[in-house]
């Protein structure tokens, strides 16, 4: 049961980023399907959540002619996702292990966490995507990103995890 | 097999998996990467397809909706766009009738053009108003036609308005007419049975008439210039044994009626007066 939520949850993810984000706002890109790879249970190991990034990565790149760079920044974000909880998430919430949800989480630790992985997936992936200009646009997509991705994460996860 | 070959497999075993994190890793940012950074033209046309194939039906659904959506806003537009086209067609037709009135092919004398305010059709006597009246120079008599045919003819009038006697009047229209390449006249009137048929009657039966001939207004009305279209024969028949009696489909739809033309007819208080003194006098020669 809990498989075929999580299942749903990443087929809902999807639609609303390819089909309704990517196209409601030119130049503006809001990465909500980040919320695929970081609610996921703690638990999980390193390799499970590389494969799952690349697929979900990839899934969007195919979708908005992405070229591989959603997976390859996605994979990297997964990479680092571990070290980055135990620095941002309490300890007990470390150890007793579980999805990464505001009923679990202290909200400051959850938009800490969120805003920190948000960041180190927006700076290379903009630079790159830009390919190395226009340095405003680049620093404003990656400022809207970081401050607007967490918060619709934070509806997404109070939405999903009944 | 030495021992310490074993413990050196098992040690390469143990470090391979502690890497295997590392090296998935990296496999699958080479992988990505590649994609990204050679971006071959083929590879991104294959994308391109692959993400239509995804994206197309739903962008179609999205773009059905959207239209749907706006036909408030596109009808509003258009009623707008339509209202400013009559407007503009108001205004031509009177710069027409203006300019039928100082050359007009027929000789026409238009006195003005005037919009159908009030146009009636479904009695046995029908009337129209226009906005136009005597300050315009409309008086009684004067005769009123559209651009396809005779209409009526002034019957009251007052400074910014006057009342029409329709073709469709069955006490108050009778006018002479004939058929077109012809001389022979008789009466036409309307029968106050079907709106668009008038009759005509008294047309010798000697004549050649056939369906579709058109009708036209004479020189003995004193209303109507002549030449003016009516119709065209619809049906005939022979009555009274000697004429031939007609229905006369008309060119002007009555129930589409918007613009019409009031003309005036030349020398018609002389002619008026004169007939009348005739009359009084009873033709005897004094």
């Amino acid at each position: 049961m809990k498989v075929f939520g999580y299942v749903l949850f990443v087929l809902f993810v999807l639609a609303l980023q390819v089909f309704f984000l990517d196209r409601m706002w030119s130049g503006i890109f809001i990465s909500i399907y980040l919320s695929i790879v970081l609610l996921v249970d703690i638990k999980w190991p390193v390799w499970a959540m590389l494969l799952l990034g690349f697929i979900v990565g990839g899934i969007v790149d195919i979708a908005s002619t992405g070229c591989g760079l959603n997976a390859a920044v996605t994979v990297c974000l997964t990479f680092v996702r571990l070290p980055l909880i135990k620095l941002t998430l309490p300890t007990l919430v470390v150890e007793n292990a579980g999805p990464i949800f505001t009923t679990d989480v202290p909200l400051k630790n959850f938009f800490l966490y969120l805003s920190l992985a948000f960041a180190i997936w927006s700076i290379p992936f903009f630079i790159l995507e830009s390919g190395f200009t226009s340095p405003l646009a680049v620093l404003i997509r990656i400022v809207v990103n970081t401050l607007i991705g967490p918060v619709i994460v934070f509806l997404l996860q109070l939405f999903i995890r009944h | 097999m030495p021992e310490d070959f074993f413990d050196k497999m098992k040690e390469l075993l143990l470090f391979l998996k502690k890497i295997s994190v590392v090296v998935l890793f990296l496999v699958l940012e080479g992988i990505s990467f590649y994609f990204f950074f050679t971006k071959d033209t083929y590879m991104l046309s294959k994308y391109v397809l692959i993400s239509k194939e995804i994206t197309v039906p739903f962008d179609r659904f999205v773009a059905t909706f959207s239209s749907y959506v706006s036909l408030v806003e596109k009808n509003s537009a258009l009623a707008d766009c339509n209202a400013r086209l009559i407007s503009e067609n108001m205004e031509l037709k009177r710069l027409l009738a203006d300019s039928v009135k100082a050359e007009s092919k027929l000789d026409l004398p238009v006195v003005c053009a005037a919009k159908v305010l009030k146009n009636e059709y479904r009695y046995e006597n029908n009337f129209i108003t226009i906005d136009r009246g005597e300050l315009d120079g409309v008086s009684c008599g004067m005769s009123v036609i559209d651009e396809n045919g005779v209409v009526g003819f002034v019957s009251n009038t007052s400074s910014s308005f006057s009342v029409v006697v329709s073709v469709f009047n069955k006490d108050g229209f009778l006018t002479s007419a004939k058929l077109a390449g012809t001389s022979n006249t008789g009466s036409l009137f309307w029968d106050g049975k079907t709106t668009g048929i008038l009759q005509l009657s008294e047309m010798p039966s000697h004549i050649d008439i056939n369906v579709g001939d058109t009708v036209l207004t004479t020189s003995y009305s004193n209303i109507f210039p002549e030449n003016i279209p009516v119709g065209r024969i619809k049906d005939f028949k022979i009555s009274e044994g000697t004429f031939y009696s007609a229905e006369v489909e008309t060119f002007t739809d009555v129930h589409k009626l918007n613009y019409v033309y009031v003309l005036e007819v030349k020398n018609k208080y002389e002619r008026d007066s004169l007939e009348s003194a005739a009359k009084q006098e009873g033709g005897i020669l004094k």
